[in-house]
């Protein structure tokens, strides 16, 4: 009986395998393309960052300097954010097509999807400068030679996952899997990222800014838990063709279930500190403003390790 | 009341025995994941009574025949 099923469900997979792979051979090839083009435009964009700022500095030739670079700096943004949605599909494609956990594409993904928010943050932060300059040097050039590290980060990644893909290209869609586990692994593998990331970032905010600049620009804290919902949302995408009962396989239940019980402990010992915390120390202006975020990030950690380490005795390869 | 009793299995055995077939194989037939049929075959964890006997379906056995209980 089950053999029967087994075949017709396989000759299925190897038709849909060959249309899948053809499709990610189109996104790798624009990726690379893309790629290329966005590190030459990445490193034109710093020569006219560099200009700017020191015709600010010399306080000659400001306006120049803008107009001459607007175009450039324009027609590279489009490029970057092209590249970015290339990239991200070619990740997402990478990950349900192998069907194989990586730490590695998890870690990519997280990067992407933060170099993807920051080029709207460019955008922004040269409109600022573009007001700002007359008062002095602004110090969103800080923050948006960050953004450009961050992105040279991101396409020297691409290179990487690239070079990984094409050495692992032999091994694509051989192996059939009727039920797959790997997009939520690589999913709890990116919440642990984006609540580790987000912890040290909020724990740097409190060190080095003011309480009302951290305040006043409380939403970017969550930036680092977007990648996690975008990969959730991608695997319930995937899961919706099925029926709730076959979303999981009994072991994957048995773990959820293990799971959901330790983020339920962690909630109620984090709630009763805050609760205990409120109403014994004097000065709570910062608890009210972190207790939200550390909640969510630490939450995402407890649930997202306590599946992989559930998993983990399953990691090995026969 | 300590349980004294431990669930263990022939699975490894029986797949070499059956053609050699991959964990991954044998997953897809009964509809599981290959770490699933990992931790079994490793003693970490017990299948339902479905999975245990669409296994012992799968390799034209009984479930005693796959799955036994060893006194620790």
């Amino acid at each position: 009986m089950y053999e029967n099923n087994t075949y017709s469900v396989m000759d299925s997979f190897s038709g849909r395998s060959k249309m899948q792979s053809k499709k990610f051979m189109i996104i790798k090839n624009i990726t690379i393309l893309l790629s290329i083009i966005s590190f030459l435009c990445l490193i034109m964009n710093m020569v006219f960052y560099e200009l700017i700022r020191k015709a600010i500095i010399t306080g000659t030739g400001v306006e120049r300097s803008f107009i001459n670079a607007q175009y450039f700096v324009a027609a590279a943004f489009m490029i970057l954010f092209l590249f970015h949605l290339a990239a991200i599909i070619m990740i997402l494609l990478d990950l349900s097509f192998f069907k194989k956990e990586s730490i590695i594409k998890s870690f990519i993904f997280f990067v992407s999807i933060i170099s993807f928010l920051m080029v709207f943050g460019d955008f922004a932060l040269l409109g600022d400068i573009s007001k700002e300059y007359i008062f002095g040097l602004p110090d969103e050039f800080i923050v948006l030679y960050v953004s450009q590290g961050l992105h040279f980060l991101f396409v020297i990644l691409i290179f990487l996952l690239i070079g990984i893909i094409n050495k692992k290209r032999g091994l694509a869609g051989k192996e059939v899997v009727v039920k797959d586990e790997s997009v939520f692994i690589n999913a709890q593998y990116i919440g642990l990222i984006s609540g580790i990331s987000g912890i040290l970032f909020l724990i740097s905010c409190i060190i080095f800014l003011p309480l009302w600049a951290f305040q006043k620009g409380l939403g970017v804290v969550f930036l680092a838990i977007i990648p996690y919902i975008i990969i959730i949302i991608y695997w319930l995408a995937m899961k919706s063709r099925e029926k709730i009962r076959e979303w999981y396989d009994e072991k994957q239940f048995h773990d959820l279930t293990r799971a959901a019980l330790i983020a339920l402990v962690f909630s109620i010992l984090f709630n009763t500190i805050i609760f205990i915390l409120d109403r014994t120390v004097s000065n709570t202006d910062i608890i009210k403003i972190i207790w939200f975020p550390l909640y969510i990030y630490l939450a995402v950690i407890t649930f997202s390790s306590s599946m992989l380490g559930f998993n983990r005795s399953g990691a090995l390869r026969e | 009341m300590i349980d004294n009793f431990k669930l263990e299995n022939n699975l490894r055995k029986l797949r070499f025995e059956h053609g050699e077939i991959s964990q991954q194989d044998l997953a897809n037939a009964v509809g599981v994941t290959r770490l699933t049929i990992h931790s079994i075959e490793a003693g970490k964890f017990n299948p339902s009574v479905t999975l245990a006997l669409k296994i012992a379906d799968f390799f034209k056995k009984s479930v005693e025949e796959i799955f036994y209980l060893n006194k620790k």
